[in-house]
């Protein structure tokens, strides 16, 4: 089961929980000024140290092998970040089985260390991370100064090399109007807010990733806790947009139960449609008007109808009529 | 507002060293460009894909205190020179943060507000580092416990505080 089937705490809210950590090797330059031999160096003792203490549960992925397609579904899961998916060249994964932990290596630090969790779960998530960092700990030396922490390429990651993110679904803040003044009061606590699936659409603006900027003079577990306190607030004012907006009118049921209707019924579902009809589904789902569906369900099926995953899963090439019919098609199985 | 043109408002504020006497600059793109300062300090063009590196990068560069430019003072592990870590924003290796540690230090600050480590220590950087970190947090702990007039808790305290003290003298 991967991890984003399941329901997590506060899911109706909060999608997921994401932690990274940025480490260096010390007795090699940082990856800007890296040889490729060197690059190959690193990612092999980090492999040899990662499959001596967890035999079987990491899948070792020489980047460059991969497929465009699979490498951007890695991507749009979360799993590897855009930029790792597009300059693959000495670059290597290595993925836990359930995809609920993966190590880049040779981004802009050696390793970044990810664990991911659904709903709101940042303590267990930095323990998981935590572990591998550990685990690790135990082969490699780690590029360290007392004063500044854990060295990395980009001085912005300096100290804890920690960034904690949480994404959160936001319907009701997006429709109000609200994201900005929100954005301006958590930027002055360090904090930053940002759209994903792309910005500017009614549709995709729902989907937001929220995540500490400062890592020097701030340990971990407040770092966690100072994020998790804004995010309380976000969501409690979210919560109360919603039930407000319910109270106005049959509007919104209206609009979620069409939407729902839709995606049941749809032979053909864009990219766009469905981020847009889904999101609909999901806050219904939360309000608890569509009983029949789970929050896991939905959200397998907005990590899987992403444009490169629904072709990396399909094993073949897809053009875009291809895809939208493949997408209808699955989305009408799961919400039957 | 830009000091030279004074109609265009003022975006790229720098800190020039000229025969040792510090001066500020406050100066609108256009003017900076035909001063020619986007050369030094890469492009202000904020057309030209400007991008958080280039934010960063512009930031390092102002702050760097009196640190004449094509100075060239070169990282000795990596070669990274100044000013190229304070254009890209981008550290060559370890060693660069301890080399040019007083050059960064300012816009470290910047960045995070503070510039002491706290939190995870890996077990590479050596027992005395962890036990420093575990001393400060039972320094911390005793100043609340006495302020609570928690007397026999600070008593522990102490003799705990001593006992790891002991031990990173011993190292």
């Amino acid at each position: 089961m991967k991890w984003y089937q399941q329901t997590g705490l506060e899911g109706d809210t909060v999608i997921s929980s994401r932690v990274r950590l940025a480490r260096n090797v010390a007795e090699y330059p940082f990856p800007c000024r890296m040889t490729q031999q060197q690059r190959q160096e690193v990612n092999e003792k980090t492999r040899q140290a990662i499959f001596d203490a967890n035999a079987g549960q990491f899948e070792y992925i020489d980047m460059q092998k991969l497929t465009p397609a699979r490498a951007m579904s890695l991507a749009e899961r979360h799993l590897i970040s855009p930029e790792f998916a597009q300059e693959r060249k000495g670059r290597a994964l290595l993925l836990g089985k359930d995809e609920r932990v993966s190590i880049m290596l040779g981004e802009e630090d050696h390793i970044r260390i990810q664990a991911l969790s659904a709903g709101l779960a940042l303590d267990g998530t930095l323990k998981t991370a935590w572990q591998l960092d550990d685990v690790l700990d135990e082969k490699l030396r780690f590029a360290f100064d007392e004063r500044l922490g854990y060295l990395t390429q980009c001085p912005t990651n300096l100290g804890t090399g920690l960034r904690a993110s949480l994404m959160l679904f936001l319907p009701a803040v997006a429709q109000t109007g609200a994201m900005h003044n929100l954005a301006a009061a958590v930027a002055k606590l360090g904090i930053t807010i940002r759209g994903t699936y792309g910005e500017g659409s009614d549709a995709k603006g729902t989907f937001f990733q929220i995540s500490n900027q400062v890592t020097l003079g701030v340990t971990e577990q407040e770092a966690v806790k100072n994020l998790m306190d804004i995010a309380g607030q976000i969501i409690a004012q979210e919560r109360s947009l919603r039930e407000n907006l319910k109270s106005r009118g049959p509007q919104l049921e209206d609009r979620i139960f069409r939407s729902y209707g839709i995606l049941r019924n749809a032979r053909l579902l864009s990219a766009d449609e469905f981020m847009s009809r889904i999101s609909d589904v999901r806050l219904g789902v939360g309000l608890g008007m569509i009983p029949e569906v789970q929050l896991g369900d939905v959200d397998a099926l907005l990590w899987e109808m992403q444009p490169a995953t629904l072709m990396a899963n399909a094993g073949r090439n897809l053009d875009a009529a291809a895809r939208d019919t493949l997408r209808a098609e699955t989305v009408r199985e799961t919400l039957k | 507002m830009c000091e030279r043109c004074g109609q265009r408002q003022a975006t790229v504020h720098m800190k020039e060293s000229i025969n040792g006497e510090l001066r500020e600059l406050h100066l609108c793109a256009q003017c900076a460009h035909e001063l020619g300062y986007d050369t030094v300090f890469g492009s202000l063009n904020p057309f030209a894909g400007l991008g958080i590196q280039d934010i960063l990068g512009s930031l390092f560069s102002q702050t760097a205190p009196q640190h004449g430019i094509g100075e060239g003072k070169k990282c000795s592990f990596c070669g990274m020179t100044f000013d190229e870590l304070a254009r890209t924003a981008k550290a060559g290796c370890a060693h660069c943060y301890r080399e040019f540690y007083r050059e960064l230090l300012p816009s470290i600050q910047r960045i995070h507000g503070k510039t002491q480590h706290v939190g995870k220590v890996p077990r590479s950087a050596g027992e005395a580092v962890a036990l420093r970190r575990q001393i400060d947090t039972l320094k911390k702990e005793l100043g609340d416990a006495v302020a609570a007039q928690e007397y026999e808790k600070a008593a522990t305290l102490r003799d705990r505080i001593r006992e790891c003290e002991k031990k990173v003298q011993g190292e």
